[in-house]
């Protein structure tokens, strides 16, 4: 299942909350700044190794965001690789 | 020609989840979600209203939202079975961070442990949230 989050905060926590085993993640919009390694919303690092971490290049971009300053784990991708998310891990469920 | 003839007599069903997480009250989300939720109905797709979070609370005996002048959710919630949806399910963990007990909710509802929600939302064609 994959889970589109767009806010870092309650909404990401009430996500993360509801992962399991092999889930998907894809931080887009102001939740790619839960990605820094530093943000106050921590959550991602105490993600279970079997969850995939994925966020959207082009907010993180938007943002001023480079990979540096990241956790490791997450992954990056375009509109395509968007695309590709969600047809190899459905259902979708958007946690706006 | 006959174009009524063409057109497919039957949908296809797909079985629809709307997750209510948060208030239904303050905008007009809320209220636009349920139409949402009713029209699906009312196009014979199979489907399932879940409520968690915060939006358990939406469930509440006694709300009072005339007050400040807003609209009444419940009145909508009390026709789902009219439109067919039977399958209203609460969220067990939900109702424990916000100390509810099954006699405290305004309408029939499933109370459901989130593994088993889990496994219900993998078998859903879509899911639609707000």
């Amino acid at each position: 299942m994959l889970y589109i989050v767009n806010k870092k905060g309650e909404v990401l926590k009430d996500c993360v909350e509801r992962l399991t085993s092999h889930d998907v993640i894809l931080l887009i919009e102001d939740a790619v700044l839960a990605a820094v390694k530093t943000s106050p919303s921590s959550v991602i690092s105490t993600l279970a190794s079997d969850i995939s971490v994925y966020a959207l290049r082009s907010d993180m971009k938007a943002r001023g965001l480079d990979a540096q300053r990241c956790y490791e784990r997450i992954q990056y991708v375009d509109y395509a690789g968007f695309v590709e998310l969600v047809e190899n891990n459905k259902p979708v469920r958007s946690c706006f | 020609m006959n174009l009524i003839g063409t057109l497919p007599l039957v949908l296809d069903v797909k079985t629809l989840f709307f997750i209510i997480n948060k208030g239904l009250q303050g905008n007009v989300c809320g209220q636009e979600f349920l139409d949402i939720i009713l029209m699906a109905a009312a196009f014979d797709q199979k489907v399932v209203v879940l409520f968690e979070g915060d939006g358990v609370n939406a469930l509440l005996k006694n709300q009072q939202p005339e007050c400040l002048n807003l609209k009444n959710m419940m009145p909508v919630l009390d026709t789902l079975p009219v439109y067919d949806i039977n399958d209203v399910i609460v969220e067990k963990e939900s109702m424990e961070v916000y100390g509810l007990t099954e006699n405290e909710l305004a309408i029939k509802a499933a109370v459901v442990s989130r593994s088993d929600i889990k496994k219900r939302l993998r078998s859903a064609d879509h899911l639609f949230g707000f």
